[in-house]
């Protein structure tokens, strides 16, 4: 058991946050989330060019071999920074699948372009009657001679406007809240009969509503194994759940310096608010979620690291279920101690608050965590219900 | 970075399991209200191991673990519910004496400690000074090569039950509060002191008061040099901290509060029971975690910082609501008066330990001084 960072790693880190110190102010996020596609086409690409968006990939596909740690720490400094660059939809979750699943054809026109940011792939896996049970899906797949006919809608696709393609999850067979008969496929973001609405998300970034009005695509487009989609989508979305906690950890430090650093210089009955023992308290209340949700993110982190599935579900669900209480508690705090300059657009306080609460519904909330988590304990998960199946 | 166990660690593991599984007791778990025969006892078959303090390093009679080491051992009692140590001893006054002590108070009071020969009680808070300990009274003035003390010191734990208790006490009025305080080692069988039980809301009897007349403590039982009582103190609370927070009893009482919900019917079939665990399985786990970081700080050096802090208050928090927990669990069960057990066993206790824990956030530094601590230290305002 080692519990410190390596050398490699804290230089990956400072290196983000200097460069994001550099390049991503308040401001110039301001201007992106006003800009068309909501990210900054310039510094993604300087992302690219870092290798950023290759850290979590084997080397044989065109990544740098890192692991869950590295990618943690790009979303921390990213999250500390506010910067709403789409490497959760990319890199994490349409990345992940394809390096998983994809057979090399797939890989190369797929995944390549996307490690060097020619490209951006979103996955398109809810439908809200679900909320956030992965196995809901109604959007079918039916087989045709030669491939597949894809019908049905997705909600909520992130990053879903700035997609050149997109990884849908589809049922080809068995009920709708079934865990088998899930497969993925590659779809063209400008096949025939793919319809989007596009929107902005709370807190940064931009998604969509996808419906796919008979979409024929060909053998090819199957990602991994026809009706065996389920156990690696949930890998994925577990790895997404860390990653965003990681994220919003980032968020949470931020908030806490500046209103610190807030409270230190501004005066009210003649003194610095910092000196009323109330308010300490408050501050130090802050501080403590802090410390714990380091503790964490650093937990669930090192989990995923390994190989075990049960221990990897467990730890994204406690990690999520557990940085949603301590995030949401710290913004509302930060807001409050800031008081009304806390709910305007002009200050970035508002932002991170806006960005910690989007986080919350982000690939299940606490309440979903929790359910999850104790459905673990009691051996309700749903590889076990698949395996009675068999 | 990773939380793999090698083969060595796992090796160690299966040691511990073993060991543990042939001389833990079983017929009690908790030192607190175990008799001065069974802690002691438990001690000495530890410290024949060499187990009895598990941070200390091998030239005082410990172990020397790794942190690893010690988080396996620390899993392994949890997992059997083995009862851990008295902490006054060797979590308090041993590392005190390692640090500021000479050469002749380690070869007079650190075997003993790791021998488990010796029972030790903290003498630090007094009827005016809690919270505030720095405004404490109990006087020691100098009298040829003796201190005479005089003073009273109050919710002393196991005072009744121990041989040695270590005291701050006031050697100088002058200057600022903390500048004039000391640090004492006094044998409880000095003529002149005198114990008084205090009785908790638990019914029980673990606390007292200790009143000093006259009593003549020689000054080579003095830690550190006059006036350094304080630095002392600090170094001490923020080992006392480490350990109160400590995760493995809240281990144990949560493996209980599952086995119960899985083993009831009218437990299991009401979903809120298992979330509130759930809940606070997932807080433990994010205190078990932060333990682990202060643990390797210390190891390698350097400075834990407020992580004492975080551990004491998150820890004695997490204690509380498992054992409110237990009580709304218990229902009819959790009402009648140390009786023998109305149904199941476990629920026998839950009231008393509830009751008694409402001290966990007020001993070793309340939860409101932990804050202001951090403030200070962590947040520097």
């Amino acid at each position: 058991m080692d519990l410190s960072y390596s050398e490699e790693q804290v230089m990956l880190q400072d290196s983000v946050r200097r460069f994001l110190g550099d390049h991503y102010g308040f401001e110039t996020c301001r201007r992106i989330l006003q800009s068309g596609p909501g990210y900054s086409p310039e510094i993604w690409e300087q992302f690219a060019q870092m290798q950023w968006l290759a850290l979590p990939f084997e080397e044989n596909d065109g990544g740098l071999g890192y692991g869950v740690t590295e990618l943690c720490l790009l979303m921390e400094e990213m999250g500390r920074a506010l910067c709403v660059e789409p490497v959760l939809a990319n890199v994490v979750l349409a990345g992940q699948l394809l390096a998983m699943l994809g057979t090399a054809e797939q890989k190369q026109r797929w995944l390549t372009p996307l490690i060097e940011g020619r490209q951006q792939i979103s996955l398109a896996h809810a439908e809200l009657p679900g909320r956030f049970d992965l196995a809901h899906c109604r959007l079918q797949a039916e087989r045709l001679e030669g491939g597949f006919c894809l019908s049905g809608h997705k909600s909520v696709v992130l990053n879903g406007p700035n997609a050149d393609g997109f990884v849908v999850l589809a049922r080809s067979g068995g009920g709708a809240r079934d865990a088998s008969g899930l497969s993925l496929f590659l779809v063209p973001a400008d096949a025939p009969g793919v319809i989007r609405r596009d929107y902005a998300i709370h807190g940064g970034g931009t998604g969509c509503e996808l419906t796919l009005d008979q979409v024929r695509l060909g053998a090819d487009a199957l990602l991994g194994a026809e009706g065996g989609a389920f156990e690696t989508l949930e890998a994925v979305l577990d790895l997404a759940t860390v990653a965003s906690c990681a994220e919003a950890f980032g968020a949470m430090q931020a908030l806490l310096d500046k209103t610190l650093e807030y409270l230190k210089t501004r005066k009210q009955f003649g003194v610095p608010l910092a000196s009323l023992q109330v308010l300490q308290h408050r501050l130090v209340d802050m501080y403590v979620d802090i410390e714990q949700s380091r503790s964490m993110v650093l937990m669930a982190t090192l989990r995923l690291e390994g190989e075990d599935a049960a221990e990897r579900r467990r730890a994204a669900s406690a990690c999520k279920a557990f940085v949603h209480k301590t995030s949401k508690r710290l913004a509302q705090q930060a807001v409050q101690l800031h008081g009304g300059i806390g709910v305007t657009e002009e200050l970035d306080i508002g932002h991170y608050f806006r960005r910690l609460t989007a986080f919350g519904s982000l690939f299940g909330d606490r309440e979903h965590h929790l359910e999850r988590y104790l459905g673990l304990w009691q051996g309700r998960q749903k590889d076990e219900l698949l395996r009675q199946a068999v | 970075m990773n939380l793999e166990f090698d083969e060595q660690d796992e090796a160690f593991r299966s040691e511990v399991r073993d060991w543990l599984a042939t001389h833990a007791p079983r017929d009690w778990s908790d030192w607190m209200s175990a008799s001065r025969e069974q802690v002691m006892a438990w001690e000495q078959t530890l410290a024949q191991k060499g187990w009895l303090a598990p941070g200390w390093p091998t030239e005082y009679g410990g172990p020397g673990w790794t942190t690893t080491q010690r988080y396996i051992w620390d899993e392994e009692c949890a997992r059997i519910n083995a009862p851990r140590p008295s902490i006054f001893g060797h979590v308090m006054c041993g590392p005190v004496i390692m640090a500021f002590g000479t050469d002749q108070q380690k070869a007079e009071h650190l075997p003993p400690i790791a021998n488990g020969t010796r029972i030790w009680c903290q003498g630090y808070s007094e009827p005016g000074a809690g919270s505030d300990l720095a405004s404490l009274k109990t006087r020691a003035d100098r009298d040829g090569d003796d201190y005479v003390v005089n003073g009273q010191k109050i919710w002393t734990t196991w005072a009744h039950k121990a041989d040695w208790i270590f005291c701050l006490v006031r050697t100088s009025r002058e200057g600022r509060p903390q500048e004039g305080v000391s640090f004492l080692l006094i044998d409880l069988n000095t003529s002149g002191i005198e114990i008084r039980p205090i009785h908790t809301i638990d019914g029980e009897h673990h606390l007292n008061e200790v009143f000093f007349r006259d009593v003549r403590v020689p000054m080579a039982n003095r830690v550190g040099e006059e006036g350094q009582g304080w630095t002392i103190a600090k170094f001490l609370l923020n080992h006392e901290r480490s350990s109160v927070g400590g995760s493995s009893g809240s281990k144990v009482a949560l493996a209980q509060l599952k086995g119960l919900i899985d083993s009831d019917p009218a437990l299991r079939d009401n979903p809120a029971w298992g979330k509130r665990l759930a809940d606070l399985e997932i807080d433990l786990l994010a205190l078990e975690y932060t333990n682990l970081r202060a643990l390797e700080k210390a190891r390698s050096g350097e400075s834990p910082g407020s992580m004492p802090s975080v551990l004491k208050l998150q820890g004695t928090e997490i204690q509380q609501a498992l054992s409110e927990l237990r009580v709304e669990m218990g229902g009819y069960a959790s009402l009648p008066w140390k009786a023998d057990p109305v149904g199941e066993p476990a629920f026998a206790t839950a009231t008393q330990i509830y009751n008694f824990g409402r001290a966990f956030t007020i001993y070793g530094g309340s939860s409101e001084v932990q804050k202001n601590i951090m403030a200070k230290f962590a947040l520097g305002l």
